[in-house]
This record gives C-alpha cells, sequence and structure tokens, in this order.
C-alpha cells in the first residue's frame, strides 16, 4: 500500500475513524472501549493524501487499536488468512506499555519472540487453552508483529469480518486441567510480577 | 539475599535519572553534578557516577537499579557493570536529532547482555514531533542487528506503571528463553 493512503473507518454511527498504515497511527475521537464488538455496519473506504495537504499531527499508535481488533474478530478460532499447520515466530515486540495485556499475554509473547512455534505449541509450552493461544495469534497476524513459516500472510479480499462479543482475558478461560509450565509462575518473573500485583 | 542487577543506560538525557527514581521503593541515590556539556544536551546536571534504586522483590531478594552516566567517558564503567548484570533497559530519546543511531551505538556497547536476550529498547518522549515511532525503530534495529529479537516498548520515563511493564518484558523474555533451550531446543529460533 503506498505510503501517503489514509484508511478510513465508520463503525455504526460512531465517529469516523482516521487510520495511516504507513506511519502506524491512528486518529478517532472515541477511546477504543466505545468500539463495539458486534457492530451493525461497518464501512472501509480510502483516500490519498496530496503532497500538498497539511502535516498530521497528533494520532495514537495503531498497535492499541489492531490488538482490540484482532483478539476479538475470530474468537477462539483461526482468522481466515491463516494456514493451518503454519509456525509462527514473533518479528516485532507489540508495544505492550500502549495494550491491556495480561500475564499470559506476557508469557506467550516471550515464547514466540524465542521459537518457532504452531498454535498447539504455543498453547501447551504457555500452559493455555489452544484457542487463548490462537486469539493471541489472530491479532498478532493484525498487528504485522508475527511472520508466519509458510510464507506471507495475505487477508482475503471480502467484506470486513463481523466484531463478535468476546472478552480479551484468556485468565477466563483456562480450564482447572491445564497446567502451566513451572517455568511460567516460578522464577524471577513469577516472583516480580507478584510484588509488582500483576 | 539474592541479587539482581539491573543496568539503565543510554545517552544522556534520555531520562535514566527519573527512571530510576520512578522504579525504586527506596529514595534513590544520585550522583548529580554540573553538565558542562550543555552544547549537547540542555539540563543543568547530570549523572557523574550511578543513580541507584531497588525494587524488594520479597523478604530475601532484590532488584538493584543501575543508572549509568551517558557519557562515552565512562565507558569503563559499562563493561565493568554489564558482566554482572541481569539485564539492561536501554533508554532513548525519541526527540534525539538521530535516534535510530543511538539506538544501534547503545546496543552494540552492551553486545553481551543483547546476544542473551537481556536487552529491552525503551523510547522516550515519543511524544515529541520528530520521534520516530516504535514498529519504526524496531523494525529498523532487526534490519541492521538481526539474530535475538530485541523488544522495543515505549515509556514515559515519570511512569512507574508503564516501566514495570518494560521491566516485566526484560525478565519475561530472559526467563522464556531460557526455558525453550532447555525444554524444547527444537523450536527456538
Amino acid at each position: 500500500m503506498p505510503s501517503n493512503v489514509r484508511l478510513h473507518l465508520a463503525v455504526d454511527q460512531l465517529a469516523p475513524m482516521r487510520i495511516d498504515p504507513h506511519a502506524g497511527l491512528y486518529w478517532w475521537l472515541d477511546a477504543l472501549s466505545s468500539l463495539p464488538t458486534t457492530p451493525a455496519c461497518v464501512t472501509v473506504t480510502t483516500t490519498v493524501q496530496g503532497e500538498d495537504d497539511p502535516p498530521e499531527t497528533g494520532g495514537a499508535p495503531l498497535d492499541a487499536l489492531t490488538w482490540v481488533v484482532g483478539a476479538d474478530c475470530f474468537p477462539g478460532v483461526a482468522a481466515p488468512w491463516l494456514r493451518p499447520h503454519d509456525r509462527y515466530r514473533l518479528e516485532r515486540w507489540p508495544d505492550l506499555t500502549l495494550v491491556p495485556y495480561s500475564v499470559e499475554h506476557l508469557h506467550l509473547t516471550a515464547l514466540l519472540a524465542n521459537g518457532l512455534l504452531t498454535v498447539p505449541e504455543l498453547a501447551e509450552l504457555g500452559g493455555v487453552p489452544t484457542a487463548s493461544a490462537q486469539r493471541l495469534i489472530n491479532a498478532f497476524t493484525l498487528m504485522g508483529v508475527v511472520a508466519a513459516e509458510g510464507g506471507p500472510l495475505v487477508p482475503p479480499a471480502g467484506p470486513v469480518p463481523t466484531l463478535r462479543a468476546v472478552s480479551w482475558q484468556t485468565d477466563a478461560g483456562v480450564p482447572a486441567s491445564v497446567t502451566r509450565p513451572a517455568s511460567g509462575h516460578a522464577g524471577l518473573l513469577g516472583r516480580l510480577l507478584q510484588r509488582l500485583g500483576r | 539475599m539474592a541479587e539482581h542487577i539491573i543496568l539503565l543506560a543510554g545517552p544522556m538525557g534520555a531520562g535514566k535519572t527519573t527512571a530510576v527514581r520512578s522504579l525504586s521503593d527506596i529514595d534513590s541515590v544520585s550522583t548529580e553534578a554540573a553538565n558542562t556539556e550543555r552544547d549537547q544536551v540542555d539540563k543543568p546536571t547530570t549523572t557523574v557516577a550511578l543513580d541507584y534504586g531497588e525494587i524488594t522483590v520479597g523478604a530475601e531478594e532484590k532488584l538493584r537499579l543501575y543508572g549509568m552516566p551517558g557519557q562515552r567517558r565512562f565507558d569503563f564503567m559499562w563493561s565493568i557493570l554489564q558482566e554482572r548484570a541481569h539485564g539492561v533497559l536501554v533508554l532513548i530519546g525519541g526527540d534525539s536529532s538521530d535516534a535510530l543511531g543511538e539506538v544501534v551505538t547503545w546496543v552494540d556497547e552492551f553486545a553481551t547482555l543483547r546476544e542473551r536476550g537481556a536487552m529491552v529498547v525503551v523510547l522516550t518522549r515519543t511524544d515529541l514531533a520528530g520521534s520516530p515511532s516504535v514498529p519504526q525503530v524496531s523494525s529498523e534495529l532487526s534490519r541492521l542487528r538481526p539474530g535475538a529479537l530485541i523488544p522495543v516498548l515505549s515509556a514515559d520515563t515519570r511512569d512507574r506503571r508503564a516501566l514495570e511493564t518494560v521491566l516485566t518484558v526484560l525478565v519475561a523474555n530472559i526467563e522464556m528463553r531460557q526455558m525453550l533451550a532447555n525444554h524444547a531446543p527444537e523450536v527456538v529460533r
């Protein structure tokens, strides 16, 4: 996509959202928490920023938006642009100071930063249900922070998927039978997280 | 008493003294003196030895936070301290005229820790005009220094909560790297 293209997102009757994918910024008057998980209508249009247009200032990091949308779009199942059996590795750490992450997200992200993993492997090593690991991979592929071993991922052409109402808290879905690896909550990390009340 | 040394490194004016002060459980100790290099960084004082703070993790465990002077004439301290350090936070001001260049320079100074996955780059003052974005810095760093993926995060050094996130990312990256190497070496990248 050329660097001067801007996306405009209209969600239901909310104020329009403007996105600069190249700069990784978005502009929206509302807080992300007001973004509906089950919108009735989502319209995406594009415009081209002219050379003479005034420079855009402000803007919020796109990571925060794509984190929320990517996690909520396909709860527990693979996003349609993903291929079965692909392995994933982190190409860039998401800026966790900007997003509402949980301890599970921290563990899973650190695993992807250091390993090349399928979704089931990620779930097993992270001690979380496969659906939770899948949700993180969905979000990370939308954010563009992971690479798939099978080559570039291409989202399918077509309508924007309907957002679904789900909670982005993996802790809530962890069944009692799942055993987390000892390293998950032991060691300095576990003690530090406890000390910091995380 | 188990002690883990966390270094805070980076050029003068990046926010190391403030970061130590924000994170520390105790009143941090600073060694400020008049800044004789105001042509480079316009602030009245600068750190000439170490800033020191600590986080008590438990009754028998502490994180010791060492904010290191940013001037190159103190580089003998960098090599001494990184031998003993658990990890390093490299702070770079986004308003620097060459933030990307400074990131690479400072990452290379702590290559021993970088190779262990014990490094996080913290981009400060990203709200100021001209600052590169976190994705831009991360992509450029991966291109110039392929290998171990270095986390790049943004933080306001006055914001303890954000700095705690930075600290936990550092420790998580170290521990998950070790865990995979020990228990699942076949998937280590």
